[in-house]
């Protein structure tokens, strides 16, 4: 009776220095915590990704006006859609057989090569990057995969 | 004499609140991606109001029940004074409660927010200066809640004058007061931490512990308002109200708690007086039965007494 007791005291206080322990422990993650968050290179990450499809959304743009002042028209393959994130006006990747469901830009960039969002490189497709014009002559050029609740949009008139 | 917590609910306690921070650092790694959490900010402002003025109403239920600690009326005063400023703050800043889940706040980085933040700050480090100083001594107790409750409204009369003044007035604030006055409420939220942590008070009650909870979030949430971490200004924004909101979520668990264990001590009372009224009826019953017994005996005796007399009285005739 007397060693069970001693054995269950024992078990008691190794129980208590294991928590003794965790306590430490996750104070000590808590505080690498704030630590991490001060820096959070998770943002800093998709902040340089969010850049990047600006660039890209530009550099489509730039081709889209080159395309426009050159013929005086707005590329009839582009959709008429107010709102630009919607099915059916995504990019088709440069080079690839099966356009369907996407909107095939190669008579607008010629053989140069459209960018494409990071989280659609060797997935599907589609670019990531979406296309539209509104009826008045302006054409929005969207990247819906933007991170952060970033809203990446760019609408220009072309006339 | 006070009854000391086991270790091991001690350690769970300091364990599970640590969690719950590394589970909000979490959410704010995250919130970035989640959009939903913008359209809820002045809604959780005033949720966080309401869960404010409950708290206040309690913690004075609680100190007028017992009239024990003046902790409790200084928590009880201070957080109704917080609620409404914070109701006061969403009312002024959607212009009217239609636009509630619209999200629409007028400011990024509303200035006047900061005084409800600041004096819940001085709060708390006051209601541990007077913690501190009902274990020194417990006399003068009338005085010092009339001192107390006109520093209280003092103070308050004060934030909502300037409150007032600088929503009157239309001043905008550079954002390097709202720093410099973040900081100040920053330094007194940590010295309140360690005041509490210090006292040891935790070791006994489970209520110092909800506090220290409480503190830790409002800590958080101060760092989130400043802001110091790199996350963007509408979601450190966000943040700091939710940290606000889970602090005092933990202050009315804590009170909840405290309700249950009022309770729970009330009924072992009336378990141990229904076990000692048990026992004296039963000791009662034995001292009557004792009674007839020896009663009885008494009789049996002046009986054989009585037929003894009458021996005698026969052979005194003979």
């Amino acid at each position: 009776m007397k060693g069970s007791t001693t054995a269950n005291e024992v078990k008691k206080t190794r129980n208590n220095v294991f928590l003794d322990v965790l306590v430490f422990f996750s104070i000590f993650l808590v505080i690498g915590g704030f630590a991490y968050m001060i820096l959070n290179p998770g943002k800093m990450k998709s902040d340089v990704r969010n850049s990047s499809r600006n660039t890209d959304i530009l550099t489509i743009m730039q081709k889209m006006v080159g395309y426009v002042e050159e013929t005086g028209n707005i590329p009839d393959m582009i959709p008429l859609n107010r709102a630009c994130a919607s099915i059916g006006n995504e990019i088709c990747k440069t080079g690839t057989s099966d356009c369907k469901g996407y909107v095939d830009l190669t008579k607008v960039v010629g053989k140069s090569i459209l960018p494409v969002d990071i989280f659609r490189n060797n997935k599907g497709n589609g670019t990531g990057y979406y296309v539209s014009h509104d009826g008045e002559g302006s054409i929005i050029i969207c990247a819906p995969l933007a991170e952060r609740s970033v809203k990446i949009e760019l609408k220009q008139f072309m006339y | 004499m006070k009854n000391r917590l086991p270790r091991e609910h001690v350690d769970i306690q300091f364990l599970s609140l640590c969690i719950s921070l590394l589970a909000f650092l979490g959410l704010a790694y995250w919130a970035g991606d989640i959009v939903w959490i913008k359209d809820f900010q002045p809604f959780i402002t005033l949720i966080s109001g309401i869960f404010a003025l409950f708290i206040g109403v309690l913690a004075l239920l609680r100190y007028y029940t017992k009239k024990m600690s003046l902790n409790y009326f200084f928590i009880g005063v201070g957080f109704l004074g917080v609620g409404l400023l914070d109701i006061f703050q969403v009312v002024l800043d959607l212009g009217g409660m239609s636009n509630l889940f619209s999200g629409a706040v007028s400011q990024v980085y509303p200035v006047t927010s900061v005084l409800s933040k600041t004096f819940l700050a001085v709060i708390m480090f006051v209601s541990w200066l007077v913690s501190r100083k009902d274990e020194v001594n417990g006399k003068g107790k009338k005085k010092k809640e009339a001192f107390l409750m006109s520093l209280v409204i003092g103070s308050f009369v004060l934030f909502i004058g300037v409150f007032v003044y600088l929503m009157i007035s239309g001043i905008v604030v550079d954002g390097m007061v709202v720093i410099i006055v973040g900081l100040i409420s920053l330094m007194f939220l940590i010295l309140a931490l360690l005041g509490y942590l210090l006292s040891k008070n935790w070791l006994y009650d489970d209520f110092n512990y909800w506090l220290i909870f409480l503190i830790s979030f409002l800590i958080l949430s101060q760092i989130f308002y400043l802001p110091f971490f790199n996350l963007e200004y509408s979601n450190m924004m966000n943040l700091s109200i939710w940290a606000r909101f889970f602090a005092y979520i933990g202050l009315l668990i804590g009170f909840l708690n405290s309700i249950y264990v009022m309770f729970q001590k009330e009924m072992e009372t009336q378990k141990e007086l229904a076990k000692k009224n048990r026992e004296l009826d039963q000791t009662k019953a034995k001292v009557e039965e004792a009674y007839l017994m020896l009663r009885e005996e008494k009789w049996s005796l002046a009986r054989s007494k009585g037929s003894v007399d009458k021996i005698l009285k026969g052979v005194m005739k003979k």
